[in-house]
């Protein structure tokens, strides 16, 4: 399994896309989804969002639903491959907020003392 | 009421700003065929404009699937010239920006870098041979060819001109891949 190797952050905007295809979405739906998520503070450009769909189907993160044929609008839902992909980077972002926090609480005991 | 408004821009970034500015007036643009822009009257402010370079010719069933998409997102493809591409927005929907990471940002500025890149050199190219053809022949009996040597100097100029906008994408491209080292 190559895929697995993987081990590169994701970008925010496709950490948030994964995020919500664990229910089928169209485009739109995945930028308001999103920009609910964050407060509005994660404003997905459409131009950005068109490319990482495309880059993702590609990779077979994520799949098209064909079942609305006559609908214009194409849903996408998130793979077993994008959800192995999703749980590893949940873990390396735990592991990124453990240690930032410990250095943190460390620092203020040494403050202290 | 439609208002047709002669103008021509070498600077896509000015031109969008303009049309901004436009619609913030009650302007909103239309239609586009070379330098000439039609507006009809809208609410000030109602519409936000984006100016895009597609990545391939407008007829391409990819750029077509592309405009299907972002007509969905409510960005509304409301003329093009050759890949050149105007979209508008209802500014009450919200902000509205094509790109909102900086490698999709570098693509599409590198996009717009190269077609400024390659027009400019063949404009240069064209232009210094027609001057050429203009200088030659003038032994005497003949005076050269003063048509080639006009066109040549105006193709070098506008040469020269797009440098400008090229350089400056070049820029942002290279601030961009600084931004890059240290975040998305």
């Amino acid at each position: 399994m190559p895929e697995s190797i993987e081990r590169g952050a994701l970008t925010e905007a496709v950490f948030y896309i994964l995020l919500s295809l664990h229910e089928p979405m169209h485009g739109y739906a995945i930028m308001q989804n999103i920009e609910r998520l964050t407060g509005g503070r994660v404003a997905l450009g459409p131009g950005t969002l068109y490319g990482a769909i495309n880059a993702l189907v590609q990779k077979r993160w994520i799949e098209a639903l064909s079942a609305e044929k006559d609908s214009r609008k194409k849903e996408y839902v998130i793979t077993e491959l994008g959800r192995s992909v999703f749980d590893g980077e949940l873990g390396r972002l735990k592991e990124l907020i453990r240690n930032g926090e410990r250095t943190r609480l460390e620092m203020k005991g040494t403050k202290k003392s | 009421m439609r208002k047709v408004v002669w103008k021509l821009f070498v600077d896509y970034e000015k031109e969008e700003k303009w049309l901004n500015d436009m619609a913030a007036k009650g302007l909103a643009f239309e239609d586009y065929s070379f330098a000439r822009y039609v507006f009809s009257d809208c609410k000030p402010g109602e519409y936000i404009y984006r100016i895009e370079l597609l990545e391939n010719s407008f007829r391409n069933p990819e750029s077509q699937q592309y405009l299907s998409f972002m007509s969905e997102t409510g960005a509304e493809p409301v003329a093009n010239w050759f890949r050149w591409i105007y979209f508008r927005k209802k500014a009450a929907e919200g902000v509205f920006e094509l790109y909102s990471d900086i490698e999709s940002k570098i693509a599409h500025f590198n996009r717009i870098m190269w077609l400024f890149f390659i027009i400019m050199c063949m404009e240069i190219v064209i232009g210094l041979s027609n001057i050429n053809i203009g200088l030659q022949f003038r032994d005497g009996i003949h005076d050269g060819a003063p048509a080639n040597f006009v066109i040549g100097v105006v193709c070098v100029c506008i040469g020269i001109v797009l440098f400008f906008p090229f350089n400056r994408t070049r820029l942002q491209v290279k601030k961009l891949r600084q931004d890059k080292l240290l975040m998305e």
